[in-house]
């Protein structure tokens, strides 16, 4: 029984925030028992692994293990970082590359969508107003009324309604 | 018992029946307002119309109406109308009078409302507000329209302005009673109308509350200058304002028929009129080129039947709206709901919404980076 219990096939799952990876690689650094089940551990899965489906690619292994390293870490631990203990062997090579190229995608990934965004808004904005612009008419109320009334057969003897005031002059263009 | 607990309970007992006492004084209130009784009225309305539908009270009743359209070219009267009506949002009432020489079209001047009895509603426009719709009034055209949209049945003998008359009923396909008019028995004029909308309701009440009959009471008939504007459109002319992207419907809701149309030209551009009836409604609209400015002082913006309106009576006769390149003014007497069906049929300007803003602002954005435009 070693002294981190669940924690360690936790650590060998990758399912440890990185506090507490931190503290468990700490440990392992000092414990040789613990160690020494971590590798038993890690062997193990690699095995079952090994057990079930077609072989991924290599290339494509590489990759995903890249993509699943944890950031910097926290503590020194260099000195755990061997193959076949807790690093991959096949990963232990290529990380740094790895790294390399993830800023650049996120750089480009974030300047395309603020550009996006800006174009966008920009594009919102200028889509606003009808795009016909047309003459501005306000209604000879009084006027139409007048009308209206003639076509029900009837002539109005009666002084002009209070149209609307704005409509007052457009109202004095009676036919 | 505690006396002071059998008083109190006797307080408190007087105080509900108090309450419910002044609840009921106030539904009879609300039931008698100005806009409710129309609907009672028009319940009790309902029983006459049995005649109607049968082809003898259906002659009957088309003789009466083309005999009323007749008189009302060929005699010569004067009098005064009672013309009222109910909107979805008030009502009106003015007191009009009316002059007919024979052959000519009738002269109407509405009178100021303190000669107004006391009979009539209190919601009467002031006098500089009102007009005088409504006018009794029959011709052929409106007969031919009436005889294509309503079954027109004879209902029986009674009296209007104290005269004996012969009532006719229109009523809809349905059966529900669409207008009423009661002829004079001895020259066959309209002495009174009522409009009813398809719930029963009110729309209009036109009275003659004094007609004296013949030439006598023109004297003193005054003149007017006012005409109809004499560019009347024909078809062919009304085809190319169609082909001219003039947006012209042959037909709106209501079996409102396209029945004239005419154009005027103002400092404001040109303006057509188009003036839709089903024989008992008229609606006419007015369309000139252009957009409502931003702001309308003397009118209210609303909404009718989810389209933003500008309305400038309190009864929403007349409306206005603009929507792609014209704007549009109704002015109807129709019911409410017929009201409701021309504005939505007519066209509404919908907003591009968002992904419709962003392509039109591509658009721009593309032509201003345009150097070659």
């Amino acid at each position: 029984m070693t002294h981190l219990g669940h924690r360690l096939s936790a650590l060998i799952d990758g399912e440890l925030s990185h506090a507490e990876r931190d503290r468990v690689l700490v440990h392992l650094v000092r414990c040789e028992p613990c160690r020494a089940e971590a590798v038993a551990l890690r062997t193990l899965k690699r095995r079952m692994n090994a057990l079930g489906g077609a072989a991924a690619d290599s290339t494509l292994t590489h990759r995903l293990m890249g993509l699943a390293l944890p950031g910097d870490p926290l503590v020194d631990t260099s000195a755990i970082r061997e193959p076949g203990w807790f690093w991959p062997a096949a990963a232990s090579g290529s990380p740094a590359g790895a790294r390399e190229l993830r800023p650049s995608r996120f750089v480009i990934a974030g300047c395309s969508a603020f550009l996006l965004v800006i174009l966008g808004a920009a594009a919102f904005a200028a889509g606003g107003s009808s795009s016909q612009p047309a003459p501005q008419v306000t209604p000879a109320v009084d006027v139409f009324m007048v009308q209206h009334e003639i076509m029900t057969g009837v002539l109005p003897v009666t002084r002009p309604r209070p149209a609307p005031s704005a409509g007052k002059s457009a109202a004095s263009h009676a036919p | 018992m505690n006396p002071l607990s059998q008083s109190s309970r006797r307080i408190t007992g007087g105080v509900l029946l108090g309450l419910l006492g002044a609840a009921l004084a106030a539904v009879a209130l609300v039931d008698v307002s100005p806009g409710h009784p129309v609907a009672q009225r028009a319940g009790s309305l309902v029983g006459p119309g049995g005649q109607a539908g049968t082809a003898g009270s259906s002659r009957l009743g088309l003789r009466l109406l083309r005999e009323a359209a007749a008189a009302g070219v060929t005699t010569s009267y004067q009098g005064v109308q009672i013309v009222a009506w109910w909107g979805p949002h008030g009502a009106s009432t003015s007191v009009v009078q009316v002059w007919h020489e024979r052959d000519r079209s009738i002269l109407a001047q509405v009178t100021d409302m303190g000669s107004v009895p006391s009979a009539t509603r209190p919601e009467a426009l002031a006098a500089g507000e009102q007009d005088p719709d409504g006018i009794l009034g029959l011709s052929q055209q409106l007969l031919a329209l009436m005889r294509a949209n309503y079954e027109v049945g004879y209902a029986g003998p009674g009296s209007a302005d104290n005269r004996q008359a012969q009532i006719v009923d229109l009523r809809r396909p349905d059966g529900s009673l669409a207008a009423r008019f009661w002829l004079d028995s001895a020259t066959k004029l309209p002495l009174r109308r009522e409009t009813f909308d398809s719930r029963a309701r009110m729309v209009s009440e036109d009275a003659f509350i004094n007609l004296r009959i013949g030439d006598s009471g023109l004297r003193g008939m005054p003149v007017t200058d006012v005409r109809a504007w004499s560019s009347q459109l024909d078809s062919a002319q009304i085809v190319r304002l169609r082909a001219q992207g003039w947006p012209v419907p042959r037909l709106l809701p209501g079996n409102l028929l396209l029945v004239a149309a005419h154009q005027t030209v103002t400092a404001a551009g040109r303006v057509i009129d188009l003036d839709y009836s089903d024989g008992l409604s008229l609606v006419s609209i007015f369309l000139q080129r252009g957009q409502l400015p931003g702001a309308l002082p003397g009118w209210q913006q609303t909404k009718l039947s989810g389209r933003t309106v500008y309305a400038a009576d309190p009864d929403w006769r007349s409306l206005a709206w603009s929507a792609r390149g014209f704007v549009y003014t109704v002015i109807a007497e129709a019911p409410a709901t017929t009201i409701d069906q021309v504005v939505d049929a007519l066209p509404h300007d919908a907003g591009p919404g968002f992904w419709g803003r962003i392509a039109r602002g591509m658009r721009r954005l593309a032509s201003w980076a345009n150097p070659f435009r």
